[in-house]
């Protein structure tokens, strides 16, 4: 057993390194020296001032008596970091840019600076703390008095004298003395404490290392194995039924709620951010810091129940167990977390709120009154620093009577939650106006009125308990017997837990009003203009905003003014540098819009953004807001989704655009290998005569004895090659012609049979010289079709002539025959020939091609008439294709449209 | 601060998803799959299930957070044409002295 000496002298030794830690800290954070006091790690550690004593020793009597639920309280913030950025980014940035001091204050500045939304806001605070102060104090004396018991029932956890008020006072003021010290040095313009947040961050490390200690002495020490420890009887906690139905989800969404909103978290997870990075580190760190301290809270709560004497307080298993496992060590250990979870929060918790009650209650009061004087310099700042410390300890001292007066009372244990959702009431407001451009004032007022109003009823009030307002009967009857108004039944709403009952009613009709008197009622000018900064605040740039607001003064008022609040040293310091940021070598700046704003916020961050803008604007004369820009501004953002939007289809249309130009591309490059093609087919064709003609020629000049037969000869080839020359530019003539000619031709109405006719005679004789026999085959007579006679009976020539030339076959023969098929004239040419060879199928129409290359017959020709005639064929309207042949020869088709017989 | 480069959409759309799946983890009805009598390694299968999707988002979160924080390149300068072919970056050509 430990001696209550021994526990004493620990935690004193305890309190005084927390003072060494702070005074090292804030002797380096005031020569500049911040180094690791800057760090993401300390930043990340300070945030865990979310886990008091009473997660601290409560989580596990929590899931003593409802197994999994006590996860709610860590699942909620999990989800709220691992988010950070859609939500605590732009909380810390509208903080940063604004000099924002508290909750109160965000909710104040969002609004229109409006005072009387921060008092109110500071009083449901106020309201909501000091019972959680309160329990605070009481887990602190309570553990002292456990772990110094030498009494037989020491394990029990429950001390069998009264409890000791006198610890409690002891420690109240110990943590009052620590605060002022450290908390209310000096009105930092940025109201940051680096002294206060290393001793939390140590205070954050050792209530880990203490619960991680107890949970591995539990689970390996004790019961030999996390297997083991739910093979224990009371692992039966985590068979609980219900564990996941409204409760579950209320309290997720409530500590989601509260790690935003309460003042303590608010403080240390924006005011005292220093750089906006650091939330990216605290975004997966504060989650695993929230894990590490969950994972041992089952198997200490399950070892407690099973190990312990049945009846045990489960609220003080952390102490209890290493005692029982007589692991001195240990419990002091853990009572040193336990302590630490304690002080860090009431240390927080009053920082905050002693900043909230001077700035937006006792300031706004102290100049309608006028207890300061006006004109001495620096007068404000002492003012504001004694009456933060006046408020540190009222705020301890409200603490410990609450305390005093609920003395052994259950009133305090579930406190935790009850001022989680008094701090929620903020949330719309907070949210709506992040948000929501429209929300204003009134609607926040009107939300947040009634959601706390509600919360008092509805929850707080009934947890007092001792008959102190609402008495027993009124909880059953409702006040007044009137049964509608039952606190714990509202309006007959029965059959849930009062938890869910009360933030239902309250955060329902809060949200509800908040959102309808918005609507209701247009924002002033000035809550638009500080709408617009809030909502807006990531894409607003700094330099747009100063134009919004036009202000005049003497740069002597404001002078005076800083000097006062900042005091003389301070005031001039800021006003050198702005003079030199205006490019003037004296000491004074102009009074210019960019300057008052940039000093309003510099106040803002010592008084509160509603009592410094009160206070510029007695100095400043004709304060008017450009409407004109403000619209410009709010517009903008709808503008810029518009232009992307635009942007979007414009760089659809330019990427069809780019398609059809590549399609296009690719085209003309078809067409360009294919003129390259032609021309060199071409060149060759012309080459071979060219050649000939060329040789022959030579051999008749230099030879001059040649004799008069082979001269001839010669001249007879040359002749010939020229002509065949000539025949082949005639045909490339006309096919140019037919293809890029202009003029369409004059079609009239002909008889095709007659055109027929005239070929095959014409080719009569070419035929008979080959040995082919030309025959007819069936005929349709009397069709008139649209055409040209000379045009159709080149086609004729030049498909028949081809069929009789390059026919290899032993008997070779040609059939000509023509039929009606399909409202189409057609003209059918077959012969048995070799036919024409499957790849050559699709080629056989364009030029030089001769569809019989393969035949190695010596048959002039140029290559072109194939094309010719395809040419022909379309442009009278027609076709002419390769019919697939039914023999081993090849068949053309020419057709016709025939538009019907009785033309 | 505004001359913070812009994340990339996909990303930041992931950043603001995480909570949301979250949320869908841990609420009914998905978390009641979890809540029978089985048991993994001899610890019940809602206790692994709990703080392994916990872990999950830790690691998520962390993931996501450093692409977040990753600073894109330094923006292309105005006048360079999309498309055009990546600045010569190998050895400087040979030029022989005059």
């Amino acid at each position: 057993m430990l001696s209550a000496n021994l526990v004493l002298l620990t935690a004193l030794l305890y309190v005084a390194l927390l003072f060494a830690v702070a005074f090292v800290g804030d002797r380096r954070a005031r020569t500049g020296r911040l180094g690791w006091l800057q760090s993401p790690l300390v930043y990340t550690l300070s945030i865990s001032v979310y886990c008091t004593s009473w997660t601290f020793y409560g989580a596990v009597g929590s899931a003593a008596r409802n197994g999994l639920e006590f996860a709610t309280i860590y699942i909620g913030p999990t989800l709220v970091f691992v988010g950070w950025w859609v939500l605590l980014r732009k909380i810390v940035r509208i903080a940063h840019t604004q000099g924002i001091t508290s909750i109160a204050d965000m909710i104040s500045s969002r609004y229109g600076k409006s005072a009387s939304l921060a008092a109110l806001v500071t009083l449901i605070a106020v309201v909501s703390t000091t019972p959680y102060i309160a329990l605070q104090l009481k887990a602190v004396a309570t553990s002292f008095q456990v772990i110094s018991n030498s009494g037989p029932d020491a394990l029990s956890g429950t001390p069998d004298a009264a409890p000791d008020f006198r610890a409690g006072f002891w420690i109240a003021a110990g943590m009052a003395v620590f605060t002022i010290l450290f908390g209310t040095r000096n009105i930092d313009a940025k109201e940051r404490h680096h002294g206060v947040v290393a001793a939390i961050a140590l205070e954050a490390v050792v209530k880990l290392v203490a619960l991680v200690a107890v949970g591995l002495l539990v689970t390996f020490g004790i019961a030999g194995g996390p297997a083991q420890v739910f093979e224990l009887p009371s692992a039966e906690i985590l068979r609980a039924q219900d564990s996941f139905g409204p409760r579950w989800i209320t309290v997720i969404f409530l500590s989601a709620a509260a790690v935003i909103c309460l003042p303590r978290q608010f403080q240390v997870t924006v005011v005292e951010n220093v750089d906006e990075g650091h939330l990216r580190t605290a975004a997966w760190l504060f989650p695993l810091y929230l894990f590490l301290i969950s994972l041992f809270v089952l198997p200490i709560a399950i070892a407690g129940l099973s190990y312990l004497p049945a009846g045990s307080n489960p609220d003080m298993f952390v102490l209890t167990l290493p005692m029982w496992a007589r692991q001195d060590a240990v419990a002091l250990l853990s009572f040193l977390g336990g302590f630490s979870s304690a002080t860090s929060m009431v240390i927080v918790a009053c920082i905050a709120l002693s900043t909230m009650i001077s700035n937006h209650i006792i300031m706004p009061l102290a100049l309608r009154l006028r207890w300061v004087s006006q004109s001495a310099s620096g007068e404000i700042r002492r003012f504001l620093l004694a009456s933060r410390r006046v408020s540190i300890c009222v705020m301890l001292l409200f603490g410990f009577l609450y305390y005093r007066l609920s003395g052994d009372s259950d009133a305090l244990a579930s406190i935790g939650l009850i001022a989680f959702v008094g701090a929620a009431q903020v949330l719309p407001s907070l949210i709506g106006g992040l948000f929501w451009r429209h929300a204003n004032a009134d609607g926040a007022f009107a939300g947040l009125i009634a959601g706390t109003i509600l919360w008092a009823y509805t929850l707080f009030l009934p947890s007092i308990g001792d008959e102190a307002i609402l008495s027993a009967k009124d909880l059953i009857d409702g006040p007044f017997g009137l049964e509608f108004l039952r606190p714990q039944a509202l309006f007959g709403l029965t059959g849930y837990d009062p938890l869910v009952h009360a933030i239902f009613w309250s955060l329902s009709v809060n949200t509800l009003l908040f959102v309808l008197v918005s609507l209701w009622r247009e924002p002033r000018p000035f809550e638009r203009l500080q709408g617009t900064l809030f909502v807006d605040v990531f894409r607003t740039p700094a330099e747009a905003t100063t134009g919004l607001l036009h202000r005049s003064a003497t740069t002597d008022d404001l002078s005076m003014l800083a000097q006062r609040i900042l005091g003389a040293d301070e005031a001039q310091r800021l006003f050198r540098q702005a003079a030199q940021q205006q490019g003037r070598d004296r000491d004074m700046p102009i009074a210019d819009n960019a300057f008052i704003t940039q000093l309003e916020r510099t106040l803002a961050g010592s008084i509160g953004g509603a009592s410094a803008h009160a206070m510029i604007s007695q100095v400043v004369t004709g304060e008017t807001i450009s409407l004109d820009a403000l619209m410009r501004i709010a517009d903008e953002t709808q503008r810029i989704r518009e232009y992307s939007h635009q942007l979007e289809e414009k760089s659809r249309q330019l990427e069809a655009t780019a398609r059809q130009l590549g399609e296009a591309n690719e085209r003309l490059r078809r067409l360009d290998v294919e003129k390259d093609h032609f021309l060199s087919q071409v060149s060759h064709e012309v080459r071979t005569p060219m050649t000939s003609i060329r040789s022959f020629s030579e051999i008749l000049l230099d030879a001059r004895d040649l004799d008069p037969t082979q001269s001839e000869h010669f001249l007879r080839i040359i002749h010939e090659e020229s002509v065949r020359l000539t025949r082949l530019l005639d045909s490339t003539l006309e096919l140019n012609l037919l293809e890029h000619g202009e003029a369409p031709w004059q079609l009239t109405r002909i008889d095709p049979e007659l055109a027929l006719d005239n070929s095959i005679r014409i080719c009569q004789g070419l035929a008979s010289g080959a040995r082919v026999r030309l025959l007819e085959g069936e005929r349709a007579r009397g069709t008139m079709v649209e055409g040209e006679a000379d045009r159709l009976s080149q086609v004729f020539i030049n498909l028949i002539s081809n069929a009789i030339k390059y026919n290899t076959s032993r008997t070779p023969w040609v059939l000509v025959s023509s039929r009606i098929h399909h409202d189409s004239y057609e003209v059918l040419i077959e012969d048995n020939g070799p036919g024409i060879r499957a790849d050559e199928r699709e080629l056989i129409f364009s030029k030089f091609r001769r569809g019989w290359a393969h035949t190695q017959t010596s048959a002039p020709g140029a290559g072109l008439g194939l094309a010719i005639s395809w040419q022909i064929m379309r442009r009278l309207g027609g076709s002419l294709s390769l019919a697939s042949g039914a023999g081993r020869g090849a068949c053309f088709r020419v057709s016709l449209p025939y538009p019907g017989r009785a033309a | 601060m505004k001359s913070q480069a812009p994340v990339p959409a996909r990303t930041r759309n992931a950043a603001a998803l995480l909570p949301a799946i979250g949320v869908f983890l841990w609420m009914p009805p998905v978390i009641t799959l979890f809540s029978g009598g089985i048991e993994v390694a001899g610890v019940p299968l809602i206790v692994a299930y709990l703080f392994g999707t916990w872990l999950l988002l830790i690691v998520c979160a962390a993931l996501l957070t450093r692409r977040l924080g990753q600073r894109p390149q330094p923006p292309m300068p105005p006048d360079a044409p999309v498309g055009a072919p990546p600045p010569y970056s190998g050895p400087p050509p040979h030029v022989p002295p005059s």
